[in-house]
């Protein structure tokens, strides 16, 4: 999807903007995801976006329903719709996951089970990116059914899961943020802060379009595609994918910023970490404090009172494992992705026990070494990177 | 600075916006230069 390069995309940024200036009646979230239904009707056509606007309404109605039998303590009931409801979401997250868009599948479902859109769904799931309003389910799921989050109409909903300018890769925003707008004061941008948002936003496509692109037109050639078949491709590989994504991620915070709605920071120089554990809390920060909050501590604190305290530190090292390993299958579903995240979650959970060795046995150190492992450190990071990313890198660029 | 205080800067002065625009100008010419030679969507559309 030529999203960015759009020049109608530009025009409904603008217009959306203007048109959020104009205080009209109802909360911002509201006119938000009004003016975002329009955008998606502009961009993507009537069929995707009333299909967008009924799953939203499903995904509303499922959530009202759970929260209402819950309320009125009828558990067997609301369990069953709990069930049901994470059972379609899945469903649809793996379709979607397992790229049968273009294999034989539609055609052979056509024949199985003629009801099933499946010629339909697919499209509509990768036009969507459907993996970021999974997660997305997710975190307004837990917030209103768990943590008693008020649940917004339909029509802000839309505005939260599907917002036109994060359609291509997220950032995965949090939903009681995104309610919390409402309780604040909407003051008008000054104009200094104006400007530096379209700084910002010209520096994310200076880094996709001049830097990304210069470097893969640099080693590939003009039409060229980045193919990994030696080691050192995967070095470049990921200094494109760090532009890439941090470039789009710029584009999508600073538009988030204009329209007043809760955007995330995605990246903040992540090779200037010094650890494996520092590289995810800077590189794609809003996946890392979605999988905090939404799998790491939810299954860390299940498995401590299960076992007891005694036992937190296999515990965390568990979680981790079960974590990052979500976080690879997110990216794909392979066994190859997984042993990624698997790979990634030990290698984390490492890293805190030295950590915490290190502590125990009091290890100072004078500052001249002190820098020196902070550089050594930050080759280890670049190289762990680097070499892990060769093993799943024939996935995102097939030879 | 951090990215969230820069943003939320609510005065700049002559020299600062001048340089602010210069730079913005810079980096579109640049973008668009590269877009009508070789226009690519972003690698993380459809994850």
């Amino acid at each position: 999807m030529a999203l960015f390069i759009n020049p109608t995309f530009w025009v409904i940024t603008v217009a959306v903007y203007l048109l959020l200036l104009v205080r009209f009646p109802g909360s911002l979230t509201f006119r938000f995801g009004l003016l975002n239904l329009i955008a998606l009707y502009l961009l993507l056509g009537w069929e995707t976006t009333f299909s967008a606007l009924g799953f939203v309404c499903l995904v509303w109605v499922a959530i009202n329903l759970i929260t209402a039998l819950k309320t009125k303590q009828i558990s067997n009931s609301s369990s069953l719709v709990l069930f049901v409801f994470f059972g379609i979401l899945l469903l649809s997250f793996l379709l979607h996951k397992l790229n049968l868009g273009n294999t034989e599948f539609p055609t052979q479902m056509k024949q199985i089970a003629p009801w099933f859109p499946a010629e339909f769904l697919l499209p509509f799931f990768a036009t969507l990116s459907f993996s970021y309003i999974f997660v997305r389910c997710i975190d307004l799921s837990r917030s209103c059914i768990w943590e008693n989050t008020q649940l917004v109409d339909p029509i802000s909903l839309v505005g939260y899961l599907t917002p036109f300018y994060m359609l291509i890769a997220g950032p995965v925003n949090i939903y009681k943020e995104h309610v919390n707008i409402n309780n604040k004061n909407a003051d008008p941008i000054p104009p200094a802060s104006t400007i530096m948002i379209i700084n910002e936003i010209t520096t994310g496509l200076f880094y996709k379009f001049v830097l990304a692109e210069g470097i893969r037109i640099y080693f590939y050639g003009l039409g060229g595609n980045i193919l990994v078949t030696e080691w050192s491709d995967s070095t470049i590989l990921i200094i494109y994918v760090f532009f890439d994504f941090a470039g789009y991620s710029k584009i999508a915070r600073g538009l988030g910023l204009l329209y007043g709605i809760p955007t995330p920071i995605n990246f903040n120089a992540p090779f200037l970490a010094t650890s494996i554990t520092e590289f995810f809390v800077r590189w794609h920060m809003s996946m890392g404090q979605f999988v905090l909050h939404n799998l790491f501590t939810p299954i860390q604190l299940v498995l401590v009172r299960k076992l007891g305290v005694r036992w937190a530190a296999p515990a965390s090292i568990i979680s981790m494992v079960i974590s990052f390993g979500f976080v690879g299958l997110w990216h794909r579903l392979s066994w190859t992705w997984l042993l990624w995240g698997v790979v990634m979650g030990i290698i984390m959970a490492a890293e805190k026990f030295t950590q915490t060795f290190l502590i125990s046995q009091k290890w100072g150190l004078p500052e001249y070494a002190k820098t020196t492992i902070t550089s050594l450190a930050r080759v280890y990071v670049y190289s762990i990177i680097t070499l892990t990313i060769y093993f799943v890198s024939s996935e995102v660029f097939p030879v | 600075m951090s990215e969230e205080n820069s943003n939320n800067k609510t005065d700049l002065n002559f020299w600062e916006t001048t340089l602010l625009f210069t730079l913005i100008l810079i980096k579109l010419t640049l973008v668009a230069a590269m877009t009508t030679k070789n226009a690519v969507e972003f690698v993380y559309a459809g994850f």
